[in-house]
């Protein structure tokens, strides 16, 4: 696979042409992560537009009197999103710390400065990269409006389906990430407990997530990194994961 | 059709020419209302993008939440979903002012002119992801310090 196949697929380059990826790809620097690794921290100069290649980064605040891998989360991004969308808004600063948040993370880092030679030696990318940036800060003001509205002092219970047949298919690895994220999170308004089969064993390992005045919601299949997702995306910020949700 | 005078004043057609002022000026029509009137609802779909001419507008969401209420003063532009994939306005506008005078600009309109002419659509959608980011920043400080005291609380 190319560099220009692999661009293709990222949020901000839709409905470039191959001419136009490649005028692109020559700009591009790939760099690898581990979880915990820092891209940037709030406040530093925005100078770069970044790209999701592999993994998950987690975009959050900083918590005074911890450690600087202990970021709050607002949002995660994934593979073939876009973020540091910041390096195109004035003061050009960003605003809050980027991390890989999973095992390794692997990113295309863009330099705001080559982007707009680009932009002005051809507006018709300049135009494209605008049009779709818009929809990416767009969509993420949606989630984050969304999220907003969530109290976040509702009453949460988080049901593990833990019957032999959910245990077989993994349920414990579930338990597990579950216990490691509230530990890190320490909100004693969120309580775990574990529960018989609900009768779709082919579905298991399953999870219910109930948040006070909302209907329960029952995610099938899922293991650790998709408990993980689920507790940040959908217990904290009030997102659920409609992916994995029991049909 | 709007006049260029009007036209230049508003926060994204600030960078542009005579020529493109007027050609967006073809896409834009002017309307008045008064204090309390409605502009658009949450939830309608966006084929307008709204600019202040003259008076303010207050942007509110359905929510009930004064989380994400914002006032929109004279140059600054609105109702950006129009120009979006998801064209779906996310706040009801009203009139905030004794009476206010708005550029109701048509937003397909518009990015017929883009196609036509990237260089404009470059400038202005630059400018818009300039008012979409400023919107979200704002939202993101409030979101930022409601869970920072929330978490602070919980200490």
């Amino acid at each position: 696979m190319t560099g220009t196949d692999i661009i293709r697929k990222a949020d901000i380059f839709e409905g470039l042409v191959e001419e136009q990826l490649a005028f692109l790809w020559e700009g591009i620097r790939e760099l690898g992560y581990r979880r915990g690794d820092r891209f940037f921290k709030e406040g530093d100069e925005a100078r770069h537009l970044w790209i999701v290649k592999e993994g998950e980064v987690d975009l959050g605040f900083e918590l005074p009197g911890r450690s600087a891998s202990e970021v709050y989360a607002l949002s995660t991004v994934s593979a073939g999103k876009a973020f540091g969308w910041s390096s195109f808004v004035p003061p050009y600063e960003y605003r809050l710390s980027g991390y890989c948040s999973s095992a390794t993370c692997a990113v295309f880092r863009l330099e705001r400065e080559f982007l707009l030679g680009c932009f002005e030696k051809d507006p018709a990318i300049g135009y494209k990269v605008m049009a779709n940036l818009a929809c990416v800060v767009g969509e993420r003001f949606n989630w984050l409006q969304g999220s907003a509205s969530v109290a976040p002092y509702a009453q949460v219970k988080i049901t593990v389906h833990l019957a032999t047949c959910g245990i077989a298919a993994g349920a414990r690895e579930v338990v597990n990430a579950l216990v490691e994220e509230m530990a890190k999170e320490d909100r004693p308004h969120i309580k775990m407990q574990t529960s018989g089969c609900i009768g779709r064993c082919s579905t298991e390992p399953n999870v219910t997530v109930q948040i006070e005045g909302e209907e329960p919601v029952i995610y099938q299949k899922m293991n650790g990194e998709k408990m993980r997702r689920v507790f940040r995306e959908h217990v904290l910020n009030g997102v659920a994961h409609s992916d994995w949700v029991l049909a | 059709m709007v006049h260029l005078e009007i036209l230049e004043k508003v926060e994204i057609f600030r960078d542009l020419d005579d020529r493109r002022l007027g050609a967006v000026g073809g896409c834009c029509t002017e309307a008045a209302f008064q204090r309390g009137e409605e502009i658009f609802k949450v939830g309608e779909e966006a084929r307008h993008l709204w600019a202040v001419a003259e008076g303010r507008v207050k942007l509110v969401s359905g929510s009930n939440s004064t989380l994400e209420e914002k006032e929109v003063s004279e140059g600054r532009v609105f109702g950006w979903p129009s120009l979006l994939k998801n064209r779906t306005y996310r706040f009801s506008a009203i009139c905030a002012a004794r009476s206010a005078r708005v550029i109701r600009i048509d937003a397909g309109c518009l990015q017929a002119l883009f196609e036509e002419d990237p260089l404009l659509g470059y400038k202005v959608m630059s400018g818009l992801v300039v008012v979409i980011g400023d919107h979200f920043h704002q939202l993101q400080e409030e979101v930022v310090k409601r869970r920072g005291q929330d978490m602070m609380n919980q200490w």
